[in-house]
């Protein structure tokens, strides 16, 4: 592939799995964004497990995972109770104390980084694998009677607590699945940049995901999968005189969805009317199939 | 509701341009008031036009119509002040050399692009140009460069980095060059003259933005440099992007007992975060020495008059009378008003550079021999002899300029030479 066509490529797999990983806890109506803190946890780890303890790619991408995946645990245990506004400011306190940390030990690479991390064989479809698999696993989740429960739960939490559905559960739950995919992104973007530093981990990288998911749409996980790639390449394709104003594009663009389409441009009712005219479009074509024999 | 919707979404828009930034041809954040300056008692001597290219035959061997280079520049984003004019210095070098014949007798064409101080953004931005450019001038930032930079090294293209960070640029070697020679070899020099311009200083605080590695770096140098001098590190305190408040930082200082203050910080921080000392008790400003990358227009215009006898390092003598330093700088003037002009004078190096491994490596353009003519660039410019940069010459050994130390201090709300400095901090003669 070429080089930029590679990168867009992957940039896009990254953005949608950080995409997903907001997307996931907000559909219990709870921001969060701790996926941006664990990719910078994964990252870090990985970066250290290929360059100097000499680990092969596997193991550190699966055990980065889990790193991510327990850290976020163990947080979610003291947050799931929270209300979703604390949930939000306690969720954005270890971007900053992850960044803190990093610039305080030499062996992190402190403020400079890490740089001259190995490359990894077979990225792509490494990522494109995870990508699917995770993609699959919150269609799945979406459809599941934990899907059901989410959906009760953002909209009443005392119905559903009274319908069996315990918020604290899945909230960890949710929260557990969230981290580990934010570490997989950052498991994925070390070997892929080659070079990490803590700032790639904070605020501006927040901003970007969050207006792929809002503009995309936050109430389905296609929304992501869609509005990612596109927003994201805006920048490959625009003159060099416009990729300027790229931010000022992505800034409009999420004032005017959410004042004109607040639930984003692809909603559970665009699925659904897409789902409704591709069935009838199919039984068309059968009829004319039939009629034709 | 609708009645509200087209005012709503204009007032959004105007408010998001606000939040994103500098844009291309926006002005900085702070209004720019020149400060009462003095005029270099110099007489600008007249001005000779850079060596005019030999006529086009001599060039046979070249097979492209222009010389295409990308030039990266951060239009956007939180350093978009020094994208601008880093942009404005790239088109007026590309000017004067194409009013001298072009390179190689063909005209030089930039193609910018904006990296937006972002790694990522910066990857993306380079990936384009790796498929088939010689070289590329930038990225020019640290957290760019560790985006932007794997990927050239990979490809095997040469960068000029400029002054991403010593330390960046070593991490890069053999495929960058670096216009400012490694810390270790300007910093120590300096601190220790401003010291020992300074005896009666005993603890230094020093002050540095943790988001940017390189001023990290210099400021762990300074603080070693101290020690050696037998002068205590008192506090070093972070000043993070996005500050608003600078009288903690000038609190924790002072309150460290330092009597001495070293800042590798933004301009308007460094300026404002003396102001805080100032107002707390800080009554000379001989006191504090600023890292080169310190002043800008909004720097003079928080302090106005408070920063007599201020010290700041610089690693090209900006009060330079050579012809083509007065011309860039009443270029410059005419552009920007009063402004850092010695950082921005390494990018016209730069660009002379190139220029010059092109046409005596005989390069062609030809993109069949791409690859090839992208090593014979790397192997021209990583180790030159007396190149007659802007402000005198200089030579560049494994990849990075070997400038000079000198110290300047305010005088007159203008930043005046004091000394050239050598390895131990002692004056040398001005020549």
């Amino acid at each position: 592939l070429p080089v930029q066509t590679y990168l867009f490529l992957e940039h896009s797999a990254l953005y949608v799995l950080l995409g997903w990983g907001i997307y996931l806890v907000f559909r219990m109506g709870e921001m969060y964004f701790a996926p941006i803190f664990t990719m910078g946890l994964g990252a870090y780890f990985t970066a250290l497990a290929l360059r100097d303890w000499g680990w092969s790619y596997a193991p550190a991408l699966l055990v980065a995972v889990a790193l991510g995946g327990v850290i976020a645990f163990l947080i979610a245990l003291a947050l799931a109770r929270a209300s979703g506004f604390a949930i939000t400011i306690a969720s954005m306190a270890p971007i900053v104390i992850l960044q803190s940390i990093v610039r305080s030990f030499a062996f992190l690479g402190a403020a400079r980084g890490l740089q001259g991390i190995p490359g990894v064989g077979h990225l792509m479809p490494i990522t494109l694998a995870a990508t699917s698999l995770v993609g699959f696993f919150i269609y799945r989740l979406d459809y599941s009677r934990i899907g059901r429960a989410i959906e009760v739960i953002s909209v009443d939490p005392d119905v559903a607590a009274t319908q069996g559905a315990n918020k604290y559960r899945i909230s960890i739950f949710l929260q557990t699945a969230s981290g580990a995919i934010g570490a997989l992104a950052g498991a994925i973007y070390a070997p892929l940049m080659r070079s990490i530093v803590p700032v790639d981990f904070g605020f501006d990288l927040l901003l970007n995901i969050m207006c792929f998911l809002f503009v995309g749409g936050h109430t389905t996980m296609w929304g992501a999968v869609v509005f990612t790639p596109l927003l994201w390449g805006l920048r490959l394709v625009l003159p060099p005189e416009v990729v300027s104003w790229t931010m000022i594009i992505y800034g409009g663009l999420l004032v005017i969805i959410i004042l004109l389409r607040p639930e984003g441009v692809i909603t559970k009712q665009t699925l659904q009317s897409i789902r409704v005219s591709s069935q009838a479009l199919l039984k068309r074509i059968r009829g004319l199939r039939q009629l034709d024999t | 509701v609708k009645k509200f919707i087209i005012p709503l979404v204009t007032a959004a828009m105007v408010v998001s341009i606000m939040f994103a930034g500098c844009v291309p041809g926006a002005a900085p954040t702070t209004p720019v008031t020149p400060p009462p300056v003095t005029p270099p008692p110099v007489t600008p001597p007249p001005v000779t036009p850079p060596p005019v290219t030999p006529p086009e035959e001599e060039w046979s061997w070249v097979v492209v119509d222009e010389w295409k280079i990308p030039s990266f520049n951060g239009v956007t984003g939180s350093g978009a002040y020094w994208g601008e004019v880093g942009t404005w210095v790239c088109d007026y070098t590309r000017d004067l050399i194409n009013a001298a014949g072009g390179i190689a007798g063909k005209p030089l064409v930039l193609d910018p692009h904006d990296d937006g101080w972002d790694a990522s953004k910066a990857a993306a931005e380079i990936s384009k140009v790796v498929p088939w450019a010689l070289t590329s001038l930038g990225p020019w930032t640290d957290v760019c460069d560790t985006g932007a930079m794997p990927i050239a090294v990979q490809a095997s293209m040469f960068v000029f980095i400029n002054q991403s960070g010593a330390t960046i640029a070593e991490q890069y070697q053999p495929w960058c060059f670096h216009a400012l020679d490694k810390d270790e070899n300007i910093y120590p020099q300096a601190v220790k003259a401003w010291l020992k311009k300074n005896p009666d200083i005993t603890k230094v605080a020093l002050f540095y933005v943790p988001e940017h590695a390189m001023w990290v770096e210099i400021s762990n140098i300074v603080a070693e440099t101290c020690e050696e001098m037998g002068v205590e590190v008192g506090a070093r305190v972070e000043i993070p992007e996005g500050t608003v408040d600078f009288g903690p930082p000038a609190v924790t200082a002072l309150g460290s007992g330092a009597d001495g203050f070293w800042f590798a910080c933004d301009p308007i921080y460094n300026a404002k975060t003396v102001v805080e000392l100032q107002d707390r008790g800080l009554t000379e400003s001989r006191r504090v020495l600023i890292f080169p990358h310190g002043e800008d227009p909004s720097f003079w215009e928080v302090g106005q008059d408070r920063f007599e006898g201020m010290y700041i390092v610089r690693f090209l003598n900006s009060e330079s009378t050579l012809p083509r330093y007065v011309a860039y700088v009443d270029a410059m003037t005419e552009a920007h008003g009063e402004g850092p002009y010695d950082i921005f004078a390494s990018m016209v190096d730069q660009i002379y550079l190139l220029k010059a491994a092109i046409e005596d490596s005989k390069i062609t353009g030809d993109p069949a021999k791409l690859a090839e003519e992208r090593i014979l660039i790397r192997d021209y410019c990583r180790n030159v002899t007396d190149f007659p940069f802007i402000t005198g010459t200089a030579s560049v050994v494994n990849g990075f300029e070997h400038n000079p130390v000198y110290l300047f201090q305010v005088e007159n709300n203008k930043f005046v030479l004091v000394s050239r400095v050598d390895d131990e901090g002692n004056d040398i003669p001005l020549d």
